[in-house]
This record gives structure tokens, sequence and C-alpha cells, in this order.
């Protein structure tokens, strides 16, 4: 095999090996966008981003709270997030850029699945909250009993009472 | 001797009693009585998360803890905003009367959510690093707050009357506001002095 024929293999090996690794990297991008963001510009949006979702998440938790649903939980899930996210602005403030957007990626995702969590919630209190009409049920025919029986009691007492009226004899000293 | 219509008052009054009685079941689920004093709490504990132990004297290259805690009696759930600040002596504290917070920029920022009546409690974990005593100030170079290494370049002079190079921490307690969705500063602060020393 004569040196020419070697060299021709080697570059079409190493242009192989330069595609195959460039697929690679364009993988990795695409299904990890957060290896791409070094940049301040980006790495401040993907923060901004986080924070957002944040403030939505917790907006579906004061939702799910008005409907009576108890959210300490998804409360403690929300203080994980803003745990991630401080850890975020503090590794932005120290100039790590893409710790920072990778952070804010990961407070997103917590704050997107107690968001998800506050919506089923939400839910489960509303439908509870139909619950209102067994007190308000308790409350009418407890009420309506208690009159009737208090009726009855009354006109068996005074029944009684004038019997007893009726029968007493005026005495004459 | 009680007469029928004396008796009968008796029984229009067991009535209504009777059916006010009758009535709690349901006026549970649409009154809400008033809870108590609506407030917020904000403090710092020492390494064992008592009210002592607190790091005074500090140097460079020495890590130090504290716990910053907040409480939560607003009645609802909130989030609020912990903002760790650096200042030196002359440099402006949040100003309580107006509820205006210090103008100074954020070291740290701890982001906690609560229920009504629950705490959190949080770590603060900082260091000194690059510090410089020239003549009669010292230069901090960088703080670490939580592991992040922040460059800060803080002067303090020569405080000859307490004999030290004093630093201080400024913890705010902020508010967010749902309606409008910014954090608002909550009119609350602890502060934490600091005196820098050549060696540990």
């Amino acid at each position: 095999m004569s040196m020419k024929v070697l060299d021709k293999r080697l570059a079409r090996a190493a242009v192989l090996l330069l595609a195959v690794s460039m697929v690679f990297a364009l993988i990795s991008y695409v299904t990890c966008g957060v290896a791409a963001v070094v940049d301040e510009t980006e790495a401040q949006e993907a923060l901004n981003e986080a924070d957002s979702r944040l403030q939505e998440a917790f907006a579906a938790v004061l939702a799910a709270e008005d409907a009576g649903a108890n959210v300490t939980v998804l409360l403690g899930g929300l203080t994980e997030a803003g745990s991630v996210l401080a850890s975020a602005e503090a590794a932005f403030g120290a100039g790590n850029f893409s710790g920072a957007a990778g952070l804010a990626v990961i407070c997103g995702d917590l704050a997107e699945s107690v968001e998800g969590d506050a919506g089923v919630l939400r839910d489960e209190a509303l439908r509870a909250a139909g619950s209102w009409r067994v007190p308000v049920s308790v409350s009418l025919l407890a009420g309506a009993g208690f009159v009737v029986v208090l009726f009855v009691v009354w006109r068996l007492f005074r029944r009684s009472y004038l019997k007893w009226l009726l029968g007493l004899r005026p005495r004459v000293t | 001797m009680w007469s029928l219509d004396d008796c009968r008052l008796v029984f229009i009054a067991v009535g209504l009693v009777g059916v006010l009685v009758c009535s709690v079941p349901a006026a549970s689920v649409f009154v809400r009585l008033p809870g108590g004093e609506r407030f917020s709490e904000l403090y710092v504990l020492g390494p064992g998360r008592m009210a002592e132990g607190y790091p005074g004297n500090v140097s460079a290259g020495v890590d130090y803890l504290v716990y910053l805690g907040v409480g939560n009696h607003l009645g609802g759930a909130e989030c609020y905003e912990v903002c760790v600040k650096l200042r030196n002596s002359s440099e402006p504290l949040p100003n309580g009367t107006l509820a205006e917070p210090s103008p100074l920029p954020v070291l740290y920022a701890y982001r906690v959510f609560l229920a009504d009546g629950r705490s959190w409690e949080g770590a603060l974990s900082f260091g000194f690093g690059d510090v410089v005593f020239e003549g009669n100030v010292s230069v901090v170079g960088e703080v670490s707050v939580n592991g992040a290494v922040l460059p800060v370049g803080k002067v303090a002079a020569w405080d000859g009357e307490n004999s030290g190079y004093y630093y201080q921490f400024v913890v705010e307690l902020w508010l967010y506001d749902a309606a409008s969705r910014v954090f608002g500063y909550h009119n609350r602060f602890v502060t934490l002095w600091l005196n820098m020393t050549g060696s540990p």
C-alpha cells in the first residue's frame, strides 16, 4: 500500500470523525441546549425565564389555596426551586454563566412540576368544595326537625296545661 | 305560677336558640372568622441555630456560618425574598421610617415560599478573600456567599472608637405582590456586624 493511499484513508477517517463529532455536538445542543448557553445575555434570559416560571407556579399555588387545597407541600417544592434560582443568580454574579443557565433550567423544571401539581390539587379542592351541600343540608334538616319536634312538644304541653287548669276547683273559705 | 303566655315565650326562646345551634354547620362553611395580628418575622441565628455564637471578628480565608429565618403570619401563602447585602459603616442602612431598602447591591437573594403560620430557616455561609490592609483602611476584594465567590471591592476605614475595620451584613425582607407580580420591600431587616482582622 502506497503512502498516498494511506494518507487518503487517514484523511477520510479524519473527515468521518469530524462529521460524527459534529453530529454528536448538534445532538447535544438540541437535546441539552444549556450546554450552549455560555453567553451572559443568554444566561440572563434563562434566569428571567426561570423567575417567570416560578411566579406562574406560585400563582397556580395561590389559586389552589383559594380553592381550599392544603398547599404546604407545594410551597416546599417552590422553596426548593427558589433555592436553585438563588444559586443560579449567585453563579451569574460570580461570572459562571453556563452554571447559572443550567441551574435556571433546573429551577424552571421544578417550578413547572409544582405548577402541574397545583393544578391537580386545585381541581380536587374545587370538586371537594361541592361538599358545602352536606353541612348546609345538615343544618336545614336539623333546624326543621327541631322546630317540628318543639311544635309537637308545645302542643302536648299546651293541651296538658289547659287540662290541668280546667281541673282546678275554686276554694271558698 | 307561669301563665300560658309565659310558657309560649319560653318555647319561642328555646326554638330560636335551637335554630341557631343547628345553623352552626352551615355557618362554618360561609363565615370566615378574622385571624390574629398579621405580621412577618425575620431573624438571624448563630451557627448552632441559637441566638448566640455570632461571628464577630472575621478574617480572610475562613468560612463562617449563620442561619437566617423567616416566619409568615400574614394569613395566607406568601413568597418572600431575603436579600443579603454588605455595607461599611458609612453606607446607608434601610430607612425604616420611609420603608425604603438600602440602595446597596444584593449579594445573595433567597426565595422563600411559606404557608400561613410556617417558618423557614436557611444557612448563610460566607467568607472573605483578597483582603488588603493599607494605612487606616481595609479593602475586601471578594466575598463568598453560599459557595459563590462575588467581587465586592468594599472599603472600611479604621474605627478608632470601636477599634476595628467594621463591615456589616444587612439582610432585608421583601414580599411578593401577586397582583402586580413584583417584590416590594417589607420594611424588615436584620444586621450582623463583622470586624475584619488580619489573621484568624
